[in-house]
């Protein structure tokens, strides 16, 4: 496995100390080169408009395009882009209104604001997925809408994303039970090609001082969420509502509850097999208290009708995420708070299984080992360094991410290297403005990376995959090409 | 100087290039090397003597080796910079440029502060005698963006602006959450002139507000000392 680490911020912003925290991540995938990313990192010229990182190399460098409407910067952020349209959408909180909008950018290196295709107020922590299907961009946001209290939990869903607002989305209400008032801030779609749509929640059932009684919960559509019950095929045997229970009850410290300088308390991922609509992982962290915070990831074989033991448990850990790549490869991100002796260290993880090890076995792939350090910096958020998410995505055979952490130069912090492109010295261990003269404090910083096959491991896995087609009956004729990728859809599944 | 963020002088450099990879179908690109940066935020201070790309809004008024002074606002941060031109003057202006700019941008400053005024209910000076947590604030919704709401109690000892007597309780978000980490933070003790709004509706997202008088914007807690300017600013004036 060839593994890349970047730090995103770019070279003519050498001498910025901002807290670039909470970064998502975006691979076009009909052109895996093109990424966007996004972090809470200002316009240094406070032109009014917010900056998104974007790179067209796959990765390797990165510019900031101010195209975000709304403020200097955003709050909350995701990104995603439509499977064949290169068109880049975004769930953003507006600065200053905590406005909830859709945005879409057909190109997303031009200049210009995004386009609005949705406006909502009194909403949350909006949580993007999209797709093409039919010629028409589809598109799911999870969010946590309070004008539903106290049934919050969201997924509003545009078969059709396109302007004027409200570009086609209506809101599907995934809660049917009773809540202490509201859900927990993450809810998180997940898209199978198929038209198979499953999301997940934590549904707050009661609040208990310092820790909150949750169900963790996972619904889903099997049309594209396109007809009037969305997301209601999957019935819980225990009380015949929609949405599975996969764990009920379980204590999760309050929001605000800080392992190290982060907050905790509502982590939450995904992610369906491509290859098998009904193969579907599944990743939470609950506790009472910080130190015992633990991330359990679960997988279910049937379309989340029963879910396995803990496949793999992480503690104290945040920020979960999971992806799946064409292989039936699954990828694990998590940050690991530990203490070597020489205070709290924050160690940034991917684990990768085969599919049918299902975590058996794994690489476990150690990406960054930093201090856990705010840094002397301004600090718009200084309790929530490395941000609410980290990102985490598949494309094809490859998986690309995102994650926050100290940005001290020392190769040491990076076990698998790194590169940075805003002034620094490894020798040293110091960070430089764009004179190269001016010492800069560390702060924290989005880091990019990529997981992606050696040659022979792509060769031996195009073999794999060859004898698949052949087994199923299905005939193919050798291409005397370099390099192959295939994105196969059996309609069969 | 209101749209624009970056003020430069140097010289156009070149035409039809760039210095940083750029979507192909942006016109009217060119290089423009810069000799000082006449306004801008310090990360760029080292930009001073280096070539950025330029957008300009024709290439009618541009030609290669043409002096002048930029007024740009951003686009991207890349290896190296885009900026999109919002106007361009001669060179022979620059040393009266160098002082219109200072100028232009303490009236900016005052436009905000007047800005900030006109909007205010009430506008004091006074001491902060005690903060505590708003009581039965009876929060709507839990989330990572909850403002924590707390009260201070403050003296006051001038009105500016508006009716009050004696003692006014301002509202504040505790929060450090990026929704409100900006926003003014009180300590017993701490004495200055607040700029506030009655039961306002800027800020956060509806039900996360509160009825009360706050000062949400950083422009609404101003030092004491700044109370003569803050008069002169008033609409009245």
């Amino acid at each position: 496995m060839h593994v890349k680490v970047v730090n995103m911020i770019p070279f003519s912003l050498s001498g910025e100390d901002n807290m670039d925290s909470e970064p998502s991540i975006a691979v076009d995938p009909s052109d895996p080169l093109h990424i966007a990313a996004s972090a809470f990192t200002p316009d240094p010229m406070l032109s009014g408009s917010g900056p998104l990182y974007v790179s067209t190399d796959g990765g390797s460098t990165w510019t900031l395009n101010v195209v975000l409407p709304g403020g200097n910067l955003t709050n909350d952020i995701t990104l995603r882009f439509a499977s064949h349209s290169n068109t880049l959408y975004a769930g953003i909180l507006r600065a200053f209104t905590l406005e909830l909008n859709i945005l879409s950018k057909i190109n997303f290196t031009s200049p210009g604001l995004m386009t609005l295709l949705l406006n909502k107020t009194d909403d949350d922590q909006p949580y993007i997925e999209a797709t093409t299907a039919a010629g028409t961009d589809r598109v799911y946001m999870g969010d946590n809408d309070w004008t539903a209290a106290p049934q919050t939990s969201t997924v509003d869903v545009s078969l059709l994303a396109a302007p004027p607002p409200p570009s086609n989305f209506v809101s599907a209400r995934i809660e049917h039970r009773p809540t202490a008032s509201v859900d927990a801030p993450s809810i998180r779609p997940a898209i199978h090609r198929s038209g198979t749509i499953y999301a997940a929640y934590l549904a707050w059932r009661s609040f208990g001082g310092a820790t909150n009684a949750t169900d963790v919960v996972v619904v889903r559509d099997d049309n594209w969420a396109a007809g009037p019950s969305r997301f209601d095929a999957l019935i819980d045997p225990g009380d015949l509502l929609p949405g599975l229970r996969v764990a009920q009850g379980v204590p999760i410290p309050a929001l605000g509850t800080l392992l190290g300088h982060q907050r905790i308390g509502s982590s939450l991922t995904v992610a369906v097999d491509p290859r098998e609509k009904r193969t579907v992982y599944l990743a939470w962290a609950d506790g009472t208290s910080a130190a015992g915070y633990t991330i359990h990831v679960r997988r279910s074989t049937d379309a989340g009708a029963t879910w396995s033991p803990d496949l793999r448990s992480v503690v104290p850990a945040t920020n979960p995420q999971l992806a799946i790549n064409d292989r039936g490869d699954i990828a694990f991100l998590y940050q690991k708070l530990h203490n070597p002796g020489s205070g709290n260290r924050w160690q940034t993880h991917v684990e990768v299984s085969k599919g049918h090890h299902a975590f058996s076995t794994f690489d476990d792939i150690v990406l960054a080992d930093i201090p856990d350090d705010n840094g002397t910096g301004p600090t718009l958020n200084p309790t929530n360094p490395l941000g609410d998410y980290a990102g985490l995505m598949a494309v094809s055979d490859d998986f690309y991410g995102v994650f926050c952490g100290n940005n001290t130069p020392d190769l040491a912090n990076f076990p698998h290297g790194v590169n940075y492109q805003r002034n620094h010295n490894f020798g040293t261990k110091q960070l430089f403005d764009v004179s190269g003269i001016t010492p800069v404090t560390p702060s924290y910083d989005p880091f990019f990376f990529s997981l992606k096959p050696d040659h022979e491991e792509r060769e031996e896995l195009h073999g794999v995959e060859y004898a698949r087609i052949e087994a199923e009956g299905l005939k193919y004729e050798k291409l005397e090409i370099k390099e192959l990728r295939l994105n196969l859809v059996d309609p069969r599944r | 100087m209101r749209d624009s963020h970056f003020v430069v002088a140097g010289s156009v450099e070149r035409l039809g290039t760039t210095t940083i990879p750029i979507d192909p179908a942006v016109q009217n690109v060119g290089v423009f090397r810069i000799d000082e940066i006449l306004s801008g935020p310090p990360v760029l201070n080292g930009f001073a003597g280096r070539d950025i790309t330029v957008v300009f809004r024709d290439l009618d008024h541009v030609h290669q080796g043409d002096r002048a002074v930029l007024f740009a606002t951003s686009w991207l941060y890349g290896q190296s910079l885009a900026v999109v031109e919002v106007g361009m003057m001669d060179e022979g202006e620059q040393a009266r440029m160098r002082d219109e700019i200072g100028q232009a941008e303490q009236r900016l400053s005052d436009e905000r502060l007047r800005e900030r005024l006109a909007r205010a209910d009430l506008v004091i000076a006074g001491r902060v005698t005690e903060i505590a947590p708003l009581e039965g604030e009876g929060r709507v919704v839990f989330t990572e963006h909850d403002p924590e709401w707390w009260k201070a109690e403050v003296d006051v000892e001038t009105v500016a602006k508006g009716h009050a007597e004696g003692r006014v309780t301002v509202l504040f978000p505790r929060s450090v959450d990026i929704a409100w980490s900006q926003s003014p933070k009180f300590e017993p003790g701490q004495a200055g002139v607040w700029i506030l709004q009655r039961d306002q509706t800027e800020r956060g997202a509806p039900r996360l507000r509160r009825p009360g008088v706050t000062a949400l914007d950083p422009l609404d807690f101003r030092p004491l000392e700044e109370l003569p300017r803050l008069r002169e600013l008033m609409p009245e004036n």
